[in-house]
């Protein structure tokens, strides 16, 4: 059987790590994103997500070279996306080092550049961000880097998605952002019995027992991104939680 | 190994450039070769791929690359990973078109069976019953990171082959002769993946 997987998602804005609350970025984070990714994978992470946040697209070639120079060194999975707005763009990231595309906008506003970067890469590579938030007590999915609805709910999104053919879902609730809390999980479950593909949960994590919460709820994946940037052997030791706590995740170990 | 020289196909089937990086890492010399006339320069060839079986044959043999691979089998050791594994076999589910068919095996769709199981397969999975040279230095049901939807069978007894499973038993790995396939991403697989990687360069190395 598949393993379950723990993935630090490193969230980036004009080259630098910063820190995620609600959706705004204030902090930046001391360190860049080669030190974090380094560590991460020592400390025998399964997957990383790196998240261009700039305030605008003019920040996408930052982005690009931010990966060539991280991917040269990175030996496990690694997903990239924020401002995939263009053909172009999508596959300069996967010729970048990239193995997966993040699509978050796009799947709303331009399917047809989905179904092309589908064709050209295969369904495997593509990677459905979904935000969501609670609007007068409702989930309500929200693209545009949370800023505009499109007035569904997340559950009925992710099965269009899943229609659409894209490869794995990543599921956020931006309310959860940074709150620590940890995810939302009635609708984490209800996604992840709805869908025939894989589903990462991100979004609120604070405690281990966050991630056990989320593969409880059914996710393929948990993922977080600020407390793992503040824990030394952070990702090692989530790992080592998970395993002790009968989780199938890949043995935590200090990989050099 | 340092003079050792890998040619990595290149056939429009994406994703090589984490093939390169880990290369590079290793430090061997690697360069992309899409012209069937060069493969005999190479000390040992690497066929990467991610996408669709019919496109892949399509696109090799397009380039002249079906001939080309064919002339040089038997003479050079060689690594199909991911799709690339999948076309040295004779067929699959996932097409009409014919595979290289090297490798007495077919390619067929993942069986979504149980509860639980999702395709495509993806993340890290256990890798049974390795075989030498090609996993030498890594212990028995290490992990390995696979992302894809159809799977190799063999009914090959001859064959070299590790198994996995996901729904079912598959094939994700098999030697014959110099000729070598992953199901997994040896390139996105850290230190287990780099050591397979190593020793199919010492492979290349021993044969030059």
């Amino acid at each position: 059987m598949v393993k379950n997987r723990l993935i630090a998602s490193i969230i980036v804005r004009d080259g630098r790590v910063v820190q995620s609350e609600q959706f705004k970025h204030t902090n930046v984070i001391h360190y860049d994103a080669i030190h974090a990714i380094d560590n991460f994978t020592r400390w025998s992470v399964d997957e990383i997500v790196l998240i261009n946040v700039s305030k605008d697209s003019s920040g996408q070639k930052k982005f690009k070279d931010l990966l060539s120079y991280v991917t040269r060194k990175c030996f496990v999975p690694i997903t990239a996306g924020g401002w995939v707005n263009e053909l172009d763009y999508g596959l300069s990231l996967i010729s970048s080092g990239s193995d997966k595309i993040l699509i978050n906008t796009a799947l709303y506003e331009n399917p047809q550049l989905v179904q092309k970067l589908i064709d050209r890469l295969g369904k495997q590579c593509i990677v459905a961000s979904i935000d969501y938030r609670y609007i007068d007590g409702m989930p309500i999915v929200c693209i545009d880097r949370g800023q505009q609805s499109i007035g569904i709910d997340p559950v009925s999104w992710a099965n269009q998605l899943d229609s659409m053919g894209v490869g794995e879902i990543y599921l956020n609730c931006i309310d959860r952002d940074g709150k620590r809390k940890g995810y939302d999980l009635s609708i984490l479950s209800d996604v992840c019995h709805t869908v025939s593909i894989p589903v990462i949960a991100f979004g609120g994590v604070f405690r281990w027992k966050h991630l056990l919460e989320g593969i409880q709820a059914g996710a393929d994946a948990v993922a977080a991104a600020n407390i793992f940037h503040y824990t030394e052997h952070a990702t090692k030791k989530a790992k080592r939680f998970l395993k002790e706590s009968g989780v199938n995740i890949r043995e935590p170990r200090f990989i050099n | 190994m340092e003079n050792t020289c890998i040619g990595i196909v290149d056939y429009d089937a994406g994703n090589i450039q984490s093939v390169m990086n880990a290369l590079d890492y290793i430090g061997v010399n690697n360069y992309l070769v899409s012209d069937p006339d060069h493969l005999a320069n190479f000390d040992g060839l690497i066929i990467p791929g991610v996408g669709a079986f019919d496109d892949a044959m399509d696109s090799l043999a397009k380039k002249g690359l079906v001939d080309g691979l064919n002339a040089i089998k038997g003479k050079k050791p060689i690594l199909g990973i991911c799709l690339g594994m999948q076309i040295l076999c004779h067929s699959s589910d996932e097409g009409i078109k014919a595979g290289l068919g090297w490798v007495n095996a077919r390619v067929k769709k993942m069986e979504v069976n149980k509860y639980n199981i999702k395709i495509p397969h993806m993340g890290w999975n256990q890798v049974n019953h390795t075989f030498d040279p090609l996993f030498d230095g890594i212990p028995n049901s290490s992990d390995f990171y696979f992302v894809h939807s159809f799977c190799v069978v063999t009914e090959d007894s001859e064959l070299l082959q590790c198994e996995s499973e996901h729904g079912g038993v598959f094939t994700s790995a098999f030697a014959k002769d110099d000729i070598y396939g992953v199901q997994f991403h040896p390139e996105k697989s850290q230190d287990h993946g780099l050591t397979l990687l190593s020793n199919f360069i010492k492979v290349c190395h021993g044969k030059k």
